[in-house]
Formats: C-alpha cells, structure tokens, sequence
C-alpha cells in the first residue's frame, strides 16, 4: 500500500467522521412540520387580504355564525352571506378581491362559489386532507395540496365558474415534491427533493393529463419552502433550505444571491405582500430576511419579541407591518387569530426599522390585514365588523348584518 | 240614633222627588234595601215560632243596651200587651207586605220635608198608603245602620196597614197608646221590637257579610292589574311571545255604562341563538267606553254584585325594542293605534275593592323595521288586579 493509497484510505475514513463532526458542530435552520406546502398552509392562505385597500372585497368564515361573509370594504357594506356544507368544521376561505368567486376549504371537501354566490361543490376529488394552497385570483388558479402529497389544480373563469380541473401526484422523474407555489405568470413551481426546480405549465399539464414542465438543478438541497416574489412576473423565487436563504432566478437558472442562515430558527415563513423570512437567533434577535430585485438583504432587530402572528412586507413602499402577541405562537405562518387577546401591531420603515406605529389589536375579532387597515370581524351573532385605520385611530362600523339570516 | 230618624205619612202633607227603584244591586242603596226587607221578613217569620205569651215587645237583657231598646223600655204593661198583640196578629200580614212587593219603594236624592203641626221638618222617609209608594231619602238611609233601617221600613210600613178598623198613622192616640202622637209611639214600638227581634234572630249578623261587600254602584273606579300579553304571531326568531307588566285604569261609571282611560306597560324578551337578546317594552294608552251587566240576580248573594264590564276602546301602542348582543345593540321603536275590545269580571271583596280578572283583543300589529321585526297578528291580553270603587 503506497503512500498515497493510504492518504485515500484516511481521506476515506476520515471524511465521514468530519462531515459528522461539522454536521454536529453547525446548527441548521430547523424545518417546521408545516413547511413543505404548495402555496400556504390552510391555516395561513385565507389570513391575508390584497393590499389594494379601497376596492377591495374580502370573503371570511365567521366563526360563530358558521357562513362565509363577503364584505365591500371599500364602501364598507356587507354583500352576502354564503351557507357552506359541513358548518361545524373548520373552514378555510380564499377570497377573491375583486369578489369573482370564494374558496372554500375544509378538511374534507374543496367548495368554489361563483360571483352569484353558486356553490360547486368538491370539483376536484382528493382523497386526502387539504393541507395548502396556492392561489392566483387573477388568473382564476388554485392549487390544492393535500397530505396525501395529491396535487389538485383548478382554473376558473372570470366569473368563479370551473373550467377546468386535474389531479397529479408529488413525484416527477423520480424526486418528489418538497415546496412550490404558483407564481404571477401562472405556472406552478416547484422545488423537488432532489433540489431540481421544476416549472411547470398548467394549462397543457391539464390538457396533456400529466405533469408538462421544464426544470433546472438549483443546486441547493432541503429546499422546504418556496415563495414567487412579487411584480417581477415570475422571474425569481426566493427559496429557504436547512441552513440558507436564496434567490433563484428562473430565468438564467441561477442563485442569484444567498445568505447563511445556519443557526437561527425560522420563526415566520411569509408570502403576505413581498415573501420573506424572519430567522431568530437568541432570545431577542429577530432577523428579516427579503429580496430587493436579485438582492437579498437582512434587518436585524434586537430586544424583540419573537411571537409574530402575521407579517406583511411591502418593500416598494418600504413598510414592515407585523401582528405580534404576548403568547407563544406555535405555528409558522401567517394567522392573526390564532390568539384573540393581547394582540398588537407594529409597523416599520423598512429601510431603517424606525417605527411608524404600534397599536393593540381589538380582542376576541377574526382580524384581516391589508397596507392601511385591519378589518376585524367580532363574534358577533348579529354581526359586527369594523375597519380600523392604521395610521390614526379612525375607524369605520358595520353593524347588524346577520339581521337577515337570522 | 233615635234622634235622627224621622218617618213620616204623605197624610202629613209631605213633599218629595223619588226616582224609580232598580233593586239589582247596580245602585246606591240597593243591596241595604233588600237586606232590610229581608231581614224585616226573616224576623216577623221568627215571631211565627213564638208562643202567644212570649213577648216580643220586651228587651230582653242581652239588648237593653241597643238604642232600639228605647222604643221599649217605657212601655206600660198594657203598651207591651198592645204591641206583642199587633205583632202575634198582624206580623204575618206586615211580612206579607215586603215579601210580595206590595210597597212601591221610591228612592229620592232630594231633602224630604213634611208639615206637622204648622211647621216644617225634614224626615227620612214618607209613606202614601193611598198610592202605596213608599219614599226614601236613598243617601240618609245608605248611610244608616242595619236596625235602623229595619226600624224605618217597619215603620213605614206600618202606614200602610189597619189594624182594629183604624189606620196606623203618626197623629192621635192608639189603644194603649194615648196622646197626640200615641199612633207614633205604637208605630214606633212595633218596629224597634222588630229591630230588637232582627238582632235576637240573628237577621242582623246573617246578612252583615252582604252588607259589607262592596258595591257595584260606586261612580269611579281605580283599577291595577298584572296583565299578561300574548304579542301576536310573527315569523321572526326575535319575536317576544309573551310580555307581562301592570295597568292602570280609571273609570266613571254613570249606571251600567261608562267611560275611561287605561294606560298599560309590559315588557318581554327573547333569547336567540347563543347570545342574542331582545328585549320589547310596550306602552299602551286607551279611551273607552263600557257596558256592564249582572249576571247573578240574587244581589245579596256573593256573587251578587259580581259583574261583566264588556268594552270598546280606542288604544295607541307604543312599542320600543332593544336587539342585542355581546358587542352590539340596535334600538327600534314602533307607533301604531288601533280599534281594541275588552272583558272584565269584577267580583267584590270589602271596604270598596274588588277582585277582577280580564280579557282584552287590540286590532294593533306592530312593525320594527330596523331589526326586521313583524307581529302579524294582533296582541291579546289577560290580567288580573284589584279595583277600588268610591
């Protein structure tokens, strides 16, 4: 055995002791059991309204009285009240802004109700539970995860009515799905276990009935989430994996920029306005993590309290608004009514954190936010609904809208 | 009690105005008229049962201490021996007389005077035994006792008999009873030993319960009740079914019909779903007129003076509701008048109350708009109260 044979043997022995050594000795971005989603877990998808704060209509479950409301929040008017099948049960509502068609979600059935409030029922057939979704209101697209890793899209007209509809399954040419999202330019990307990106085209995977797609090797591995960045028209995503966050250019098929994040714990996976990470390290040392055009940057905040419950970036406008409480959250989210009390808002100049408002949250409401208001809808079995102003303590009331249901 | 009854005989040349005797107990005087002339009945009945040498012309001394017993106690021996006399023998016929109604009893509201010897003075009752009308002063002889009414009817009724070939009048001497006024002292010792006797038979305590109800015949009425209102039908889950509360009324009554006011609050809630509350207050205000009837013709029995008053009134019902919950609340208020009907019966208790159950129907849907609140039907009432007549 010469020399160098033995140098091999030892390079042989010694690196799988070292690469447990480094594997022990570097903390890793640990992966929340509800990461791995197409689009935003159930809880997180139906938790956001679209920034366009004067048209814009919301759809919401209310809770106590077990309809799906949908509100004009511009003229602040009530418009109808839809009955959903299965009311007991957790539900799970996708809105369309411009209130073409609502979404309906449970653990058991998929309900899509057109802009005349006509419900159509399971339009796709999971035999799993509904786990996320991904949804594009102005492409009439949604993508239905389940835990059975069943891919369920639906396309939809301009009116809510469903066109069309296919169900595939999570694995393509061998590697499975790990994370996807649709993104502005309507195709479904998805990262694969492999670490391959795949992008796929909807219309001819429903045409073709099998998964039509291009892909490239992003060359990251553990990728458990992936969000589109928004107004770039489905050019970029910004991916997060065990011990990084990146930006993948989809176009030239590269990382385009990185950051280590070995050692922090995600605490806030968010797609509410611009996608972004927020990592803790510490006790107090929050970081949000976001990309301006191809660059990822990085705010460090200190002496904070990490129990966000919603985070909504807006890079354009320079503005970092975030739900917080004084109880732990357990979920990686975003869900501004996991906790009812003890609730209050922030929001930040994105540029230097300098603060621009803090005010507590109504208790006991639904709570929806959007840029310039928070919509809360309280459990009130008459109905009452009120769209508080951020910015100054305005607010305007809706009262009594259940009236004619009752 | 002896001083201030006076009775005298048309003969004497009295004056009256009488109004015409009902007698159903709807009128002052009444039911203490047919309580006199029953107990007046009752007591020369229970003469019937003496023996010839009883003498009911003699205090006894369990009642030397009545006032009637002055009528008696300076009666001679052969005073006494008249007296029992007329009574052995002619009680019968005096019975007769209150029995059959062969008095015509006339009430007046007005000052009876008669002249006797040259002068003028007033008097409580006067007898025409020509006309066989009897008049009574009906506010001096409400107001006097029970023995005392017996002693004027015996009286008067009296005038109306003979006795020995002779009319029994007030002037001259009778048998035994000599002196000017010797037919009044006889008159007059025959009716107090009747009153004595009414006392002995127990005729006096026998009828004091009728005596003591209330009557019918009182001008104004308070009436306060706890009323039970069934709202009328309605599809709304936030209708009150039923609202209880009090009412107020007072009454004129001129004979059996009348008039009045009523005003009525009651208020009512409805539970909905888990949290949602509503409560209604309904505030009535009524005009009305009524009509009343007896529907027992024995007024001296207890349901005698017991009475229906049916009426038609003319109502504004004010309604205020409250709908609420644990974060909200919306107010309505409604206004709407309409034509309703009612039923009292009204059944006596004492000293001028009454007891009254009632029944009303208001023609009056309500609306509340705001909280989509609609009574299809129209609200019926029961209640229950006491009534003050004076």
């Amino acid at each position: 055995m010469d020399f160098k044979m033995m140098n091999t043997m030892k390079q042989a022995l010694l690196l799988p002791v070292l690469g447990l050594a480094l594997a022990a000795c570097t903390p890793s971005l640990s992966i929340s059991p509800d990461e791995n989603n197409i689009g935003e877990i159930l809880g997180g998808v139906s938790s956001l309204i679209a920034p366009d704060d004067e048209t814009n209509e919301v759809a919401i479950f209310d809770e106590t009285t077990r309809k799906i409301h949908r509100f004009d929040l511009g003229t602040m008017s009530h418009k109808t009240a839809l009955s959903v099948t299965n009311p007991g049960e957790k539900h799970y509502v996708i809105g369309d802004s411009q209130g073409r068609f609502v979404v309906d979600l449970t653990l058991k059935h998929l309900t899509i109700f057109d802009r005349d409030g006509r419900a159509q029922h399971d339009p796709i057939k999971l035999f799993g539970k509904p786990r996320s979704a991904a949804f594009r209101e102005n492409l009439g697209l949604l993508v239905v995860y389940d835990d059975l890793m069943n891919v369920g899209i639906v396309k939809m007209s301009a009116t809510g009515l469903v066109q069309s509809t296919w169900v595939g399954g999570p694995v393509i040419e061998g590697a499975t799905i790990a994370a996807g999202d649709v993104d502005e330019a309507g195709r479904l990307v998805l990262m694969m276990s492999d670490g391959v990106i795949v992008i796929v085209n909807i219309d001819q995977t429903i045409a073709q009935d099998k998964w039509v797609f291009t892909k490239f090797d992003s060359g990251l591995t553990g990728v458990s989430w992936l969000a589109p960045l928004s107004g770039d028209n489905g050019r970029r995503v910004l991916v997060r994996s065990r011990s990084k966050v990146a930006i993948l250019d989809l176009v030239s098929e590269t990382n385009v920029s990185e950051r280590d994040v070995s050692g922090e714990t995600a605490v806030k996976l968010s797609k509410s306005g611009d996608p972004h990470v927020i990592t803790q390290a510490g006790s107090s040392e929050i970081t949000l993590v976001y990309a301006e055009g191809a660059v990822l940057k990085a705010r460090k905040m200190f002496k904070q309290t990490p129990y966000l419950m919603n985070s909504h970036l807006d890079v354009n406008g320079d503005t970092w608004t975030s739900v917080e409480t004084t109880y732990q959250p357990t979920i990686i989210w975003n869900d501004t009514d996991q906790y009812r009390e003890s609730r209050a808002l922030k929001k930040y100049r994105v540029s230097d954190l300098r603060a621009l408002q803090y005010k507590p949250v109504v208790g006991k409401a639904q709570i929806r936010l959007a840029e310039s208001y928070i919509f809360a809808l309280f459990p009130s079995e008459l109905g009452y609904a009120v769209r508080y102003n951020i910015m100054d303590d305005s607010a305007r009331e809706l009262r009594a809208f259940n009236l004619n249901y009752l | 009690m002896k001083a201030i009854i006076f009775a005298a005989t048309v003969l004497a040349s009295g004056a009256a105005y009488a109004s015409s005797f009902v007698g159903n107990g709807g009128s002052p005087g009444d039911v203490e008229l047919a309580v006199a002339r029953q107990q007046i009945q009752g007591t020369l009945q229970d003469f019937t049962t003496w023996e010839a040498d009883e003498n009911p012309c003699v205090c006894g001394p369990n009642m030397e201490r009545s006032s009637m017993c002055a009528y008696l106690k300076d009666l001679t021996a052969a005073q006494i021996r008249t007296c029992s006399a007329f009574i052995h023998e002619k009680g019968p016929e005096l019975k007769a007389l209150f029995q059959h109604g062969e008095i015509q009893i006339e009430w007046t509201h007005e000052k009876i005077t008669v002249m006797e010897n040259g002068r003028r003075r007033a008097v409580d009752a006067v007898a025409n035994a020509k006309t066989g009308r009897l008049t009574l002063d009906k506010n001096r002889f409400v107001e006097m006792g029970a023995a005392d009414r017996i002693f004027l009817l015996t009286h008067e009724g009296l005038h109306f008999m003979k006795w020995k070939g002779k009319e029994l009048v007030d002037e001259g001497s009778f048998d035994s009873f000599s002196g000017p006024e010797g037919g009044r002292h006889f008159i007059n010792s025959v009716a107090a030993a009747v009153a004595v006797g009414a006392y002995e038979s127990n005729q006096i305590s026998g009828y004091q319960a009728a005596l003591n109800r209330s009557k019918s015949y009182k001008k104004y009425w308070i009436d306060a009740s706890i009323t039970g209102m069934n709202a009328g039908d309605s599809t709304s889950n936030f209708a009150v079914k039923n609202l209880s509360g009090t009412a107020l009324a007072f009454r004129y009554s001129f004979g059996d019909f009348g008039v009045g006011v009523e005003y009525t609050s009651r208020t009512g809630d409805k539970s909905h779903l888990n949290t949602i509350k509503g409560d209604e207050r309904r505030v009535t205000t009524a005009i009305g007129a009524h009509y009343r009837f007896f529907p027992s013709k024995d007024p001296l029995s207890y349901w005698g003076p017991s009475h229906l008053l049916l009426g038609v009134k003319y109502a504004q019902l004010s309604g205020t509701y409250k709908l609420k919950d644990d974060f909200i609340s919306l107010d309505d208020s409604a206004s709407v008048t309409g034509l309703g009907i009612d039923c009292h019966y009204y059944f006596p208790f004492r000293s001028g109350l009454w007891g009254f159950v009632s029944l009303s129907y208001l023609q009056a849907g309500v609306e509340y708009s705001k909280v989509n609140l609609r009574y299809e039907g129209n609200p019926t009432t029961i209640g229950y109260g006491v009534s003050y007549g004076f």
